[in-house]
């Protein structure tokens, strides 16, 4: 065995765990290589003072682990999916707006309005403010998720 | 010389998991009580104190089993908490060098305290030599030597290459045997 070969293998020789086999090449060398022998004997007060773990750490951490298990939901168990607090809002907003450009895409329903307005209504596909908001669309902030649900419901029907 | 915690703990490994992803509490039990020294030593490693070693072991150890059907089997389980306690530990030592706006680099960590402690056994005298080596050459040398890790395992913990493991390990064991001489 060369001295390459014992470099690598001395870790495992020393924490005992080489075969029988491979225990004893390394022992033949280590009596007679000097450098080889210095290395074993570094490594061997290195395992010697290896620090363990302090009495009580493993009843803390098992502890801790039972806590977490139990407050933890088990693995595999989907989570329900929340609705994030925008979504409703947000698709009354949508169906709103489409609602209104398809509203106003019927040509009977411009003449009606041409009809009671000043003039003739040009054919738009949506009406916009300044601001880029829907003409005539409701407040939606204050709306309770209810009266919302209700209006996403008259829109869709 | 065996060791306690580190022999054969591979080859029951498997069946433990099995057990603790199952949700046996015992096979839990059995997990920390078999992995705990290691996760230990470590976090201490990376760490200058036996109190945030314990805390960070602790913590990466809970990491670790909420996370235990995640687990995959790439690499041994033993890696795989190790690399998770030493991102804890480097995590830990982070908010702890914000918090005293003093960055810990590798070489003050390794300096020997200041306040003339004398350092009476042999154990003490060589936990304090392995404590001037910069980290990656600590851990290597620790990782391979205490926990019998082979260096591609090692440096999946350290975050090196396999060859820059090797590396590392071989100065840091040049480094110690000139040190003990001492």
């Amino acid at each position: 065995m060369t001295c390459q070969e014992m470099a690598n293998r001395l870790p495992d020789w020393t924490s005992g765990s080489l075969t029988d086999a491979e225990s004893a090449l390394v022992a033949e060398h280590l009596d007679v290589c000097e450098d080889c022998s210095a290395q074993a004997s570094v490594l061997g007060a290195l395992f010697v003072a290896r620090p363990e773990a302090p009495a009580g750490l493993a009843e803390r951490i098992a502890r801790a682990a039972r806590v977490q298990a139990h407050a933890v939901p088990r693995a595999g168990v989907k989570h329900a999916w929340h609705r994030p607090a925008w979504a409703l809002p947000a698709a009354a907003v949508f169906l709103l707006a489409v609602g209104t450009t398809i509203l106003f895409r019927d040509p009977q329903m411009i003449e009606m309005a041409s009809a009671l307005g000043d003039g003739p209504l040009e054919e738009s596909p949506i009406w916009v403010t300044d601001d880029g908001a829907v003409a005539g669309a409701p407040v939606l902030d204050d709306l309770s998720d209810e009266a919302l649900t209700a209006l996403v419901d008259e829109l869709g029907s | 010389m065996k060791r306690n915690d580190t022999g054969d703990a591979a080859s029951s490994d498997s069946a433990l998991l099995h057990r603790a992803q199952e949700g046996d509490p015992e096979a839990l039990d059995e997990l920390v009580a078999l992995h705990q020294s290691s996760a230990f030593r470590v976090a201490l490693g990376i760490l200058d104190g036996e109190a945030d070693a314990q805390d960070a072991a602790q913590d990466g150890m809970l990491r670790a089993l909420k996370g235990l059907a995640g687990f995959r089997g790439d690499a041994s389980f033993r890696t795989w908490l190790l690399v998770i306690v030493a991102n804890e530990a480097r995590s830990m030592l982070r908010r702890r060098a914000r918090r005293r706006e003093a960055p810990l680099d590798d070489e003050l960590a390794g300096e020997l305290p200041e306040d003339g402690v004398v350092l009476r056994t042999e154990v003490a005298r060589v936990r304090a030599v392995l404590a001037r080596l910069p980290e990656k050459q600590r851990l290597a040398v620790q990782l391979r030597v205490d926990e019998g890790l082979n260096f591609r395992e090692v440096g999946d913990v350290i975050g090196s290459s396999e060859g820059a493991t090797r590396v590392n390990y071989h100065h840091g064991i040049r480094r110690l045997r000139e040190w003990l001489k001492e």
